[in-house]
């Protein structure tokens, strides 16, 4: 251990005592042949052996950090953001039938018609769904078997 | 440190021979046995380069190899007596081997063997080993005043006992 002054506020003793308790527990071993090397060549293998596995460690990561990163990206590209949608419109295809323009045929889209019709109100040569030509009673009864129609699901 | 986190061939042979004997002192001086300190210097080292790559040392060391011999060597104690498990159990290891009956350094003895265990701890840490009174405080896990009281305390039993008297004579 290394030897270092002493403090001025710690005891000071005699070199006789001083040396006398380093006698008592002198101790000079003989060490076996050999004992060193084994030490050292453990100390390093085991360092080597640490080293890669962190290095394994650190790869690991690194490669799950890149894996989320690029899914991130992925996930980023599909599901466009608000700034997107406005700089490129999705246009949406109305059908036929789909009065209220909500993406669906329904009993309501009859309704409409059906409303407009009684009222004498304008009304859109698109609602002709049955295409006679005109926007009547019958565009009202198709567009209401359209909206019961199971065969595409029951809406 | 930087050059053992580095795997520097020649810094753990460094490392290694700088604070090999002392670490074998300090292990026989727990165990009484060379066999047992052998094992303990091995174990310790081991131990201590086993955490490289990325180890930071934060106190001397000095410091971190005393509790590691130290508690190496009570479980290399332990070992030992359950292996002589039946027989008489041997002299308190931290004591001092008697030797030169009628000598100064066997009345020295006498007296450190009555010393409380954490009191001749300190003398020796102290003045064999020669730490610093805070290397002593880190490496016990204890307040500089408490190893400044035990080390009072110590030279005031052996200021007072006849047989030690003489080293403290004008």
């Amino acid at each position: 251990m290394s030897t270092l002054p002493e403090q001025p506020d710690e005891p000071i003793i005699s070199d006789t005592l001083r040396q006398d308790l380093k006698d008592l527990y002198s101790f000079t071993a003989s060490i076996p042949a050999g004992f060193d090397d084994s030490v050292l060549r453990e100390a390093k293998s085991t360092f080597t052996q640490r080293r890669r596995f962190h290095s394994r460690v650190r790869w690991a990561i690194g490669g799950i950090s890149a894996a989320a990163a690029i899914m991130l990206v992925a996930l980023r590209l599909s599901s466009p953001s608000p700034d997107r949608i406005s700089e490129h419109p999705v246009v949406m295809a109305i059908k036929p039938g789909d009065v209220d323009r909500d993406g669906k045929v329904d009993i309501l889209d009859a309704f409409v018609v059906a409303r407009r019709l009684h009222a004498h109100a304008p009304i859109d040569k698109a609602w002709d769904v049955n295409g006679d030509g005109a926007v009547d009673q019958k565009d009202v009864d198709r567009i209401g078997t359209m909206a019961v129609d199971i065969s595409g699901g029951v809406r | 440190m930087r050059a053992l986190n580095l795997g520097d061939s020649s810094a753990f042979d460094a490392v290694y021979y700088r604070y090999r004997d002392s670490a074998l002192r300090l292990a026989h001086r727990f165990t009484g046995n060379a066999d047992d300190a052998l094992d303990v210097v091995q174990e310790t080292f081991s131990y201590f380069f086993r955490k490289f790559p990325g180890f930071r040392l934060t106190a001397s060391m000095t410091t971190f190899l005393y509790p590691v011999v130290r508690n190496l060597s009570i479980a290399a104690r332990k070992k030992r007596r359950r292996l002589r498990l039946g027989e008489m159990a041997g002299p308190d290891p931290i004591a001092p081997p008697p030797r030169e009956p009628g000598s100064s350094r066997e009345d020295l003895g006498g007296v450190l063997a009555e010393l409380p265990d954490a009191q001749r701890e300190v003398l020796l840490m102290r003045f064999v080993d020669g730490m610093a009174l805070a290397e002593i405080a880190a490496a016990l896990s204890v307040p500089e005043g408490t190893v400044k009281s035990r080390l009072h305390n110590a030279l005031h039993t052996l200021r007072n006992d006849p047989a030690t008297q003489r080293y403290f004579a004008p």
